[in-house]
């Protein structure tokens, strides 16, 4: 029983970094329908800002976490209006295509810049555990964990309650509508680049808090892992993002109890085909029908 | 210049196709000339070598991309089956005393065994398309480097060796000529027009009476056939492969040689991949900022020209025409011409 | 005689029943139109026939063979053949390509001939693209065989549509409004083209029209469809004294159509379709 607690504990944690991450692809989605392979390496730059912040800088731990986050935020931005924005009207292929450029483009400025891998230093030391019941957890993988599902309310509701959650509501459903809302399109893309990003480099910063040796492709798995998940809960659906983010955290935990550990990854990327040609629209998603 | 190129699958009078032979005659001669008499030195040979097998990287991603207007983003995953079905089956099938003809069999067995995992992507093309067909290859190539990783017999994450260098300037020369023609006669067949129709208008090709999946099956089988072989080539180059060779940085960089040199046109693949070739190693002095340049050049190249330099022209010489000089055509009652 | 048999078709997209009960049976070399306002599930009645849609209820029978759940190539190859409402050309691909694209069927040498161009591979290509060439010719495109499909004036294009359609040698062409998008004079043409189409070639046609002149100096049955349901059927005579048929149309652009001034009706209506570029 303590070992399935525990294996739960572990569902949360790596389920949370999922979620964080799968908002990012699915609100992009939803604005533009398409699916911005770079958003994992967003997910990386974020927590290297924060080292650069924490350790380079020496700022203390509230102020570097905001810093790495705006900034990640920035460069969402930046990355939709000098890659993507060129190529709104262009054929779906060069948009994919240059998300993964993108993307590689990230990975290979942060070697160039980083050529070994870095040590986020240990800030929490004295942070104790609770144990009840053979059951153990860091008070900062609760931390991490209550965090993140701060976060994803917070956007919850900003998506549901907001004048801007509705903007990029409206969006999803038609782009044509928007500009009679009196907001400009370009604005609420941008804003959902930024928060998107923003995301992501939150839970670059949490994941470097719990797995301090970042390198620059660390992005390169969690992104997919992220963007399955987004892919369970149905692309475009902003709480089928967060639910997916835990399914597949418990699938991999599944997996890994049951097989050996190196079986992870084919075990989330059969999982990721299967859905793909048996139900594209994920498990919350509903099914379009195409017009001839 | 107007004369030189045309736009693809049709054209002038393909004119007299003697002038290819010759050029393929001598490239032949002089692939095996030049080292013989030391004329080259083996930095440029290694270069020339990876120039070959890249041209065929490039046509054989092209087809599929180019084309088919498909979207397979993971090619490095097919290179990756070639190279290690190759790299097998010459240490551990075949017996060493073969010595170097058993190198055709090998790199024969690593381009079928490509072609036949290509149905794990061809499958799913029936009912997908666009991105999320990009998405089903991508996690294929990721799931052959994972499976590869977890498989102690072919030496797992630590790579395979164990092959001699068989690959040499005149063998890679041989299977570069026979994967640009193989595919090019692809092309200007029924298939083809099948294949390209699948670009235009994928429904109004069904309607048309194209059986679509048998084309897209048999395209993602030469196809991949193609990428196998040049893995298999890759393979006997090295004389070492591990899996995280054939990653999505592999993947990406086929895909700046097929939007460099030109979506579907031959030509723009032979220029493509050397132009990208040679250009990587004029920069290596840059050390990894030449890395940051290269996924910059697909940026660029997406936004300011996504069809790529030749992108859907052909050159003359490689157009197939069934009937060499138009008026040959049927005189009959022509009516509406008003 | 009878070639194509329609029994109780009938389709819904998410609730919306596009097409319910719809009956035809049509006989060899026959000419029947089917006329209706915007959205009363014409278009939907070609792409259950030629497979693009599976029919939610009802069967298609061809020659016998029921179409119902076939892959639309297989239908193609069958006999049935169509052209778009929206044309839907190869845009790309030369005029000629165009139409041979519509042979592939007809092709008789194997993967492997066409991968080494050997064997059959050469006097096939000659046969098919002397055949297409003759089609070309027929048409008044062949001039243009060299052109990329999407230099063609509209006029044209519309009519390469309607080569390749026949490219397959169909007994059967689904004909979705030849007509958009264009004026009276090339209307009169168009009409011709298809009566001498009709002449030419061992077919039945069915023809979704909104320029009541073409339907009626055409087609020797009508059918007429208002929100997926059959109203009215019969001769064209018939169909212009029907009061139901006159009565839908009513208040819209086309009553004067049905009503009787058949002249230069139509194309303020359909001028909309003309794609632009
Ligand atoms: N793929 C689809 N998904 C949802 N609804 C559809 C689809 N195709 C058609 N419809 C709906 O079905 C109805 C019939 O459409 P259809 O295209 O058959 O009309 P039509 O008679 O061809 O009209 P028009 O004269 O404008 O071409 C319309 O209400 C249309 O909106
Ligand atoms: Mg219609």
């Amino acid at each position: 029983m303590a070992y399935f607690l525990q294996q739960f504990i572990n569902v949360l944690q790596t389920g949370s970094t999922y979620s964080l991450i799968a908002l990012g692809y699915t609100m992009v989605y939803g604005v533009l329908s398409m699916i911005n392979f770079a958003h994992g390496d967003i997910f990386m730059v974020g927590a290297f800002l924060f080292f650069l912040f924490v350790s380079t800088l020496k700022l203390p731990f509230v102020p570097s976490m905001l810093a790495a986050t705006v900034l990640t935020a920035l460069l969402g931005v930046a990355t939709e209006r000098f890659a993507y924005r060129p190529l709104r009207g262009a054929p779906k292929m060069s948009a994919v295509i240059t998300a993964l450029g993108v993307g590689v483009l990230l990975e290979h400025l942060t070697l160039a810049i980083n050529p070994y891998p870095r040590h986020i230093p240990a800030m929490f030391e004295g942070s104790g555990t609770w144990s009840a019941g053979g059951v153990v957890i860091s008070q900062l993988k609760a931390a991490i964990i209550v965090f993140s599902l701060l976060m994803m309310a917070l956007l919850d509701f900003t998506i549901n309650k907001t004048k801007l959650g509705m903007a990029i509501r409206a969006i999803s459903w038609d782009m044509s509508v928007v500009p009679l809302m009196g907001v400009s399109v370009n604005g609420v893309i941008a804003a959902t680049f930024a928060i998107g990003a923003g995301l992501g480099g939150i839970a670059g910063v949490l994941y470097s808090l719990a797995y301090p040796v970042i390198n620059p492709y660390m992005g390169v798995m969690v992104g997919w892992k992220a963007f399955i998940s987004a892919v369970i809960g149905g692309i475009g659906n902003v709480r089928g993002a967060i639910v997916g983010g835990y399914v597949l955290g418990l699938v991999e935990t599944l997996t890994i109890v049951f097989l050996p550990a190196t079986y992870r990854d084919v075990t989330a990327f059969s999982l990721l085909l299967i859905l793909l040609v048996y139900r594209p629209y994920g498990l919350m998603g509903k099914p379009k029908t195409f017009k001839v | 210049m107007m004369k030189i190129f045309r736009t693809a699958i049709h054209g002038q009078p393909a004119g007299p196709r003697r002038p290819m032979l010759a050029v393929i005659i001598a490239g032949f001669a002089l692939s095996i000339a030049l080292p013989y008499f030391g004329l080259l030195n083996k930095y440029v040979i290694f270069v020339l070598i990876s120039v070959g097998i890249n041209v065929i990287l490039t046509i054989s991603l092209n087809l599929v991309n180019g084309f088919m207007g498909e979207f397979s983003v993971g090619h490095a995953g097919f290179m990756a089956v070639g190279a290690y079905g190759a790299a097998v089956t010459s240490v551990n099938v075949i017996p060493r005393w073969m010595g170097a003809a058993a190198f055709p069999t090998a790199i024969l067995a690593g381009g079928l065994a490509a072609a036949l995992v290509s149905l794990f992507v061809a499958i799913p093309s029936f009912k997908t398309r666009g991105d999320y067909l990009a998405i089903v290859t991508l996690a294929f190539a990721m799931i052959v480097k994972s499976a590869l990783e977890n498989m102690d017999v072919l030496g797992g994450p630590r790579g395979f060796m164990g092959m001699q260098q068989f690959t040499t300037l005149p063998w890679v020369f041989f299977w570069m000529v026979l994967s640009l023609w193989a595919i090019r006669n692809f092309v200007y067949s029924a298939y083809g027009r099948g294949v390209l129709s699948i670009r235009e208008d994928e429904t109004a090709s069904e309607l048309s009476g194209v059986d679509t999946r048998k084309v897209k099956v048999l395209t993602f089988a030469l196809s991949s056939f193609f990428a196998g072989v040049a893995g298999g080539l890759y393979a006997h180059l090295l004389q070492f492969i591990n899996p995280s060779m054939f990653d999505v940085i592999k993947s990406t960089e086929m895909l700046i040689m097929v939007y460099l040199g030109g979506v579907g046109s031959i030509a723009g693949s032979i220029l493509g991949a050397s132009i990208y070739t040679i250009l990587m190693e004029v920069l290596r002095p840059m050390g990894v900022w030449r890395m940051v340049l290269m996924p910059a050049v697909l940026i660029l190249l997406m936004i300011f020209r996504p069809r790529g330099i030749m992108g859907l022209r052909e050159l003359r010489w490689f157009v197939y025409k069934a009937i060499p000089h138009s008026g040959a055509a049927a005189k009959g009652q022509n009516i509406g011409n008003t | 005689m009878e070639i194509l048999r329609i029994k109780a078709l009938g389709h819904d997209f998410g609730g919306l029943r596009a097409l319910s009960g719809f009956d035809l049976a049509l006989d060899e070399r026959e000419f029947v139109g089917v006329i209706g306002p915007n959205g009363s599930g014409k278009t939907t009645l070609f792409n259950l026939v030629s497979g693009i849609y599976r029919a939610a209820t009802g069967s298609i029978s061809f020659r016998g063979r029921e179409l119902v759940g076939m892959s639309p190539s297989s239908i193609a190859h069958l006999g049935i053949t169509r052209t778009f409402q929206n044309i839907r050309l190869f845009k790309e691909l030369t005029v000629l390509d165009n139409v041979r694209v519509a042979k592939y069927a007809a092709v008789r040498y194997s993967g492997l001939e066409a991968l080494l161009h050997v064997g059959r591979f050469r006097t096939e290509e000659r046969r098919l693209t002397e055949e297409a060439m003759e089609l070309l010719t027929l048409f008044g495109l062949d001039d243009k065989a060299e052109d990329p499909a999407k230099n063609l004036p509209y006029g044209l294009q519309r009519r390469l549509e309607m080569a390749r359609a026949l490219a397959a040698s169909p007994n059967v062409l689904l004909l979705d409004e030849p007509g958009a998008g264009m004026n009276p004079a090339e209307i009169g043409r168009l009409i011709q083209l298809l009566q001498w189409t009709k002449e030419h070639f061992p077919i039945a046609i069915v023809l979704i029209e909104h320029h009541m002149k073409m339907v009626m100096e055409l087609c020797q049955r009508i059918k007429v469809l208002d929100f997926g349901v059959t109203i009215s059927e019969g001769t064209p005579m018939q169909i212009r004294q029907d009061p139901k048929v006159i009565e839908v149309y009513l208040g819209k652009k086309d009553y004067a159509a049905v009503a009787g001034r058949t002249e230069n009706t139509g194309y303020g209506h359909t001028a909309d379709n003309r794609p632009h570029g």
